[in-house]
């Protein structure tokens, strides 16, 4: 019983091991490549783009309801969004369950 | 496994479960299993519960309380228990803060990672401490071979350990979390404080205060071979009672001795006032017992253990013995001098070599006084590994009897394994386990 004790939790501790030190090291590199990021704009400051003041004429009706279209589609959270409105908004809405938590933190 | 052992283990998994139903049916339940995000975060919080539980009770587990050693047929099986929990336990606990992160990952292992590493949030980095604390010292207690004394000294941090996550469920509901856990959340954590706390107390403090240790002073030191002694303890007031084959904790009062306690398996009759006890030296404190003078204040707590003829339900008939696991055979061997058994009693001893028995005399003289006792000596380098087809040899059918076994992990597991294949039932096979740690 021992030995299977002492595997148990021996794989359990490399696994532990693996996924902590994982997520740990890829979340410091993407922080890091975050701040890399973040300096590049900074660099180009120096240089600072012009846009031409144009008096831009409103778009006419067919060309309005494309830029409508493409604008939710920027991040797929927005569209998720959009999914869930148009949802609700073609079915009467079901009445939503308490929201229990605010997951701020891990506890 | 038998009944009582049965419902120790079902009141422990009952008990160690409530809270995963209490959140279930009081708390967010079915509600919040919608998508992985919930699906995973309540994993996180189920197992933080359910371990937090497991390790309270691993403390109640460890108090040597006598209704819990009749449940699980001895203070031996009782530590098998507590450590089969508290593994349990920390392999639970260690997939708590994984399921917790896990609904960052793949999209945002930035603050997955954050949420790992210690932070301002107090509440957090308690059970970060907890965590790390409690991987620690089961890491020494399983896979490391410190001295006893050591280890027993660290393995009482455990209580520390168990403060710093008590600390962390308090804390995180109400400071970091918010999370709507389930009603009566607080009394809950109170309840597994206060039984975890309780039993830690207990067992390091007030049982000392509450029920004295016997005193005995050693009486007599002999040796019987170059690393085995047989040490005689006389009471100085009223002496314990035991039954045969009981083991007992003594801490000798020696300047040269360390001064935590140390299980020994009683080789005396049952109640004799004289205890006597068969040391190896095997261990660091057991290789150092050479100090011990005659005089020296003895203190005896117990006894323990349910490794006794008077407990079976039928003549005991094979009885196995290798190396010092002749102790407690001794003792019952004594006993039948005054008990005649009904039926034959066979005593296997198996050592490596003639050099390594003990007690043989002792024995021989029992054998010669008590017609139904067989005393068979085993060498093991002349005659092969002791197996139940020598055993069956002289002891003819080995289904209608009742076997006894103490010794190395190693013989028990292969004999237990064959007397089981030849269909006697596992309520006839009484085992007596070594080693604690």
């Amino acid at each position: 019983m021992l030995k299977k004790l002492k595997f148990a939790v021996g794989i359990a501790l490399i696994v532990f091991v693996l996924v902590v030190g994982n997520i740990i090291a890829f979340g410091m590199f993407v922080q890091e490549e975050h701040e890399k990021n973040d300096d590049a704009p900074a660099q180009s400051v120096t240089k600072p783009i012009q846009v031409p003041l144009e008096v831009v004429e409103p778009p006419q009706q067919s060309e309005k309801k494309t830029i409508e279209k493409r604008k939710p589609a920027q991040t797929s959270e927005r569209k998720s969004k959009v999914t869930k409105d148009k949802k609700q908004n073609t079915s009467p809405p079901p009445t939503p369950p308490p929201r229990r938590r605010r997951r701020t933190r891990a506890s | 496994m038998e009944i009582k052992k049965l419902i120790g283990w079902s009141a422990i998994l009952l008990i160690s479960f409530t809270p995963a139903a209490l959140w279930y049916f009081l708390g967010a339940g079915s509600n919040e299993l919608h998508n992985y995000d919930e699906i995973t975060h309540s994993i996180g919080e189920i197992t933080g519960l359910v371990g937090m539980t497991m390790f309270a009770l691993t403390f109640v587990l460890s108090t040597r309380i006598r209704f819990i050693e009749d449940i699980f047929g001895g203070l031996d099986k009782v530590y098998i228990a507590h450590g089969i929990l508290g593994g349990t336990a920390l392999i639970i606990l260690l997939s708590h803060p994984i399921f917790l992160v896990l609904k960052f990952i793949p999209e945002n292992v930035k603050q997955a990672a954050i949420y790992l590493l210690p932070s301002s949030y107090w509440s957090v980095n308690f059970g970060i401490l907890a965590l790390l604390g409690m991987i620690a010292l089961v890491y020494l207690t399983l896979f490391t071979k410190i001295k006893y004394h050591k280890w027993k000294f660290t393995h009482e941090f455990l209580g520390l350990v168990f403060i710093l996550a008590l600390l962390h469920i308090f804390l995180v509901r109400g400071k970091v979390s918010g999370d709507d856990i389930f009603k009566g959340y607080y009394i809950y954590a109170s309840a597994v404080g206060l039984i975890g706390l309780g039993s830690f107390s207990y067992s390091l403090f007030l049982k000392n205060r509450l029920f004295k240790a016997a005193k005995y002073r050693v009486a007599s030191i002999r040796k019987l071979k170059d690393d085995v002694y047989e040490i005689k303890l006389a009471p100085e007031h009223k002496p314990i009672s035991y039954k045969s084959g009981q083991f007992i904790f003594v801490r000798f009062y020696n300047e040269r001795l360390p001064k935590e306690s140390h299980p020994f398996t009683i080789a005396s009759r049952s109640n004799h006032p004289i205890i006597k006890i068969i040391v190896k030296a095997l261990g660091d404190f057991t290789s150092r017992l050479t100090e011990l003078k005659v005089g020296d204040y003895v203190s005896v707590e117990g006894p323990y253990g349910r490794f006794s003829v008077k407990n079976s339900k039928k003549a005991a008939d094979v009885w196995i013995a290798g190396g010092i696991g002749i102790t407690p055979f001794i003792s019952m061997a004594e006993e039948l001098r005054f008990n005649p058994p009904k039926n034959d009693v066979y005593l296997f001893y198996t050592c490596r070599t003639s050099d390594e028995f003990v007690c043989v005399d002792e024995l021989r003289k029992i054998e010669a006084e008590v017609p139904k006792f067989h005393l068979v000596l085993w060498e093991s380098k002349k005659m092969g590994h002791l197996t139940l087809e020598n055993i069956a040899r002289i002891v003819g059918r080995v289904r209608d009897k009742e076997y006894y076994l103490c010794g190395p992990s190693a013989m028990k597991r292969s004999i237990i394994k064959s007397v089981l294949k030849n269909g006697v039932k596992k309520s006839l096979i009484h085992v007596e386990e070594f080693e604690f740690r």
